[in-house]
């Protein structure tokens, strides 16, 4: 998995700017045997679990069809090690089945759970802060 | 000439019919699947496809049907079998599209704001009301054998010259379709041609690899789905709005309506016709132009002439960048089928206390990816303009993010704000903003319902209660 996610760093990368609209986005993998839960290398303990953690513009379902366009083949990857990933395969061909599978495991969607909330310092999208900078001033912030 | 099998597929999906009215038959089954089935058995023969015409039917009959118009019909559907957004419906996606607020299900007319109240949604199309009433009345006449009930109806009738309410002249964008039979009064524009799967589906979308379908199978070819619509239209809001703003700003009320549609009131462009209404745009060009991003050469980048905000723009944003893809604005697309209802507004502001608006269906193979991403993602939210920095081949200083803020002046929920952008003052300058906030909401959703369009296939299969 660890392998995996490295391949697609660059592609994922190219594609979060593409779509224009995730502020932030990284993944972690959490070893559940550990009492932090950090993992250690080489990777003995487990289960492990991969939590991946974007902030994001708008409303998710209504981007799912160009977000799996775009960066769907990095889920196909990685997804192949997921408890219950491999019956959503690819992803592009099984769109509702994709869609209830992130639901099912999305955090901020659980009503049940207190992790929904989230804070943010500013309201603006990613598209009106990079247009509120002029290149040579963002490039040297 | 069409490359597609149009004796299966219903009219209104490929066709503009250009009948003077129409009348919607909300349509709630109350017996058995087994009479709601021998109801939709003998409507088959009677509804109106889209091959070509040799004579003018007197009347055309159209139909869609609900999820849970389904589940009356005695299917039981699995999970995924149908898209989420169907499956909730138009009640259930209210949030998604802004239907909140005064457009809450709450509100809407006939008990739409039930979603067990719409089943089946009959559709005629007509020169005068007297034969609706004939073509109603012989179907009407059956409900009560097959326990059907008339839940609601709602009359469309045309303006003069294509208009619709507020005054400007509609139905000029539409989509080209790949396959489809060309209409007579197309004004293609400089938009990619729309594969035939973004409109019926069982035939590849412009996703790769995506092709929409549902199951059973027997339901996905050459159907499709409509977000069927009624949406009231305070002219009178309208008319003060343009007033009020231009007492404030001395500028044109005419050229302030021009930029909150996009289109003087007679259709013609602001992109093509940045100064006057004349003379108008030929009809031919009405739909020829683009905006462009930083694309050498690229007309508007910044809105100046049609502002990043403007109606039309946001619905239809063409070849300028927007968020997930340079070209997502050729990727939600929709074919508009709906007529204006109530009388025209001839007043100057005030209240006349009649209710007009619009109402049809807004058709698309996928209700996520086409109708409701527009409402929710274009309409109803200023942040999909992508950033680009001119002059980078582009003739002005500015970034177009920064020329559009809150929601559509005509279609978005609460009141709507648009930016007029101007030009620098002097070559090198900034472009820069005068902002028209409307003081009320000008348009508000009075019943929805989605609708799957099925194909004569489609309506066989349910009529044989094969589910």
């Amino acid at each position: 998995l660890i392998k995996a996610l490295a391949g697609q760093q660059q592609n994922i990368g190219q594609a979060l700017i593409d779509l224009g609209i995730v502020h932030y986005a990284r993944s972690v993998i959490i070893d559940a045997s550990a009492r932090n839960l950090q993992p250690s290398l080489p990777l003995t303990g487990g289960p492990y679990s991969i939590a991946i953690i974007t902030e994001y513009d708008g409303d998710f379902n209504s981007y799912i069809q160009e977000f799996v366009d775009k960066i769907g083949d990095a889920f196909n990857v990685v997804l192949q090690y997921v408890v219950g990933g491999p019956a959503v395969l690819p992803v592009q061909k099984n769109l509702a089945a994709f869609q209830a599978f992130l639901a099912a495991n999305d955090m901020s969607q659980q009503k049940n759970v207190p992790n929904g909330e989230l804070f943010s310092a500013y309201p603006q999208t990613v598209q009106k802060i990079l247009g509120a900078f002029p290149p040579s001033l963002a490039a040297a912030g | 000439v069409s490359t597609l099998p149009l004796a299966d597929i219903q009219g209104l999906i490929l066709r503009g019919y250009r009948y003077d009215v129409a009348r919607h038959a909300i349509v709630h089954c109350g017996g058995t699947a087994a009479q709601a089935q021998a109801f939709l058995a003998e409507l088959i023969p009677f509804v109106t496809t889209a091959q070509p015409w040799t004579t003018k039917p007197a009347s055309t009959l159209n139909i869609g049907i609900t999820y849970a118009g389904l589940v009356a019909l005695g299917l039981k559907p699995q999970p995924n079998d149908f898209p989420t957004s169907f499956v909730s419906g138009a009640v259930g996606q209210a949030g998604v599209v802004c239907d909140i607020g005064a457009n809450a299900p709450a509100n809407w007319a006939g008990k739409l704001g039930d979603p067990d109240t719409a089943h089946i949604i009959l559709t005629f199309y007509a020169g005068d009301t007297a034969v609706l009433d004939v073509a109603l009345a012989f179907w009407a006449a059956k409900f009560p054998a097959y326990r059907l009930e008339l839940a609601y109806t709602i009359d469309a009738t045309a303006l003069p010259n294509d208009g619709v309410h507020f005054g400007f002249r509609d139905s000029i964008a539409q989509p080209t379709i790949a396959g489809a039979p060309v209409r007579k009064h197309d004004r293609p524009d400089d938009q990619p041609v729309a594969p035939t799967g973004e409109f019926l589906m069982g035939y590849p979308s412009q996703m790769p690899g995506v092709t929409y379908s549902v199951r059973p199978e027997q339901l996905t070819l050459n159907s499709s789905f409509g977000a069927f619509r009624i949406l009231e239209q305070d002219s009178a809001g309208f008319e003060t709005f343009l007033r009020t703003a231009a007492a404030a700003t001395k500028l044109d009320p005419e050229l302030i309506a021009a930029k909150v549609c996009g289109r003087w009131r007679n259709g013609s462009p602001l992109v093509l016709a940045p100064e006057s209404a004349t003379p108008p745009v030929a009809d031919d060009q009405l739909n020829n132009f683009t905006y462009g991003s930083a694309n050498a050469g690229a007309v508007d980048p910044l809105g100046i002439r049609c502002p990043v905000g403007s109606h039309i723009r946001r619905s239809n944003p063409r070849d300028q960048n927007v968020v997930t893809s340079p070209t997502s604005g050729h990727l939600h697309r929709i074919v508009r089928h709906a007529m204006p209802y109530g009388p025209a507004y001839t007043g100057s502001g005030e209240d006349d206390g009649a209710k007009r608006g619009l109402v049809g269906y807004f058709i698309n193979a996928d209700l996520s990816n086409q109708f409701e991403f527009i409402m929710n993602s274009w309409i109803n939210t200023d942040g999909f303009v992508k950033s680009v920095w001119l002059p980078t081949g582009g003739p002005y200083e500015g970034n177009p993010t920064n020329n559009i803020d809150g929601s559509d002046v005509f279609l978005g929920e609460g009141p709507g704000t648009l930016r007029v952008t101007q030009a620098p003052q002097q070559p090198g300058g900034p472009a820069t903003n005068t902002q028209f906030s409307a003081a009320k909401q000008l348009i508000t959703t009075k019943g929805g319902a989605y609708c799957l369009l099925p194909s004569i296939t489609a309506l066989n299969y349910l009529a044989g209660g094969a589910g």
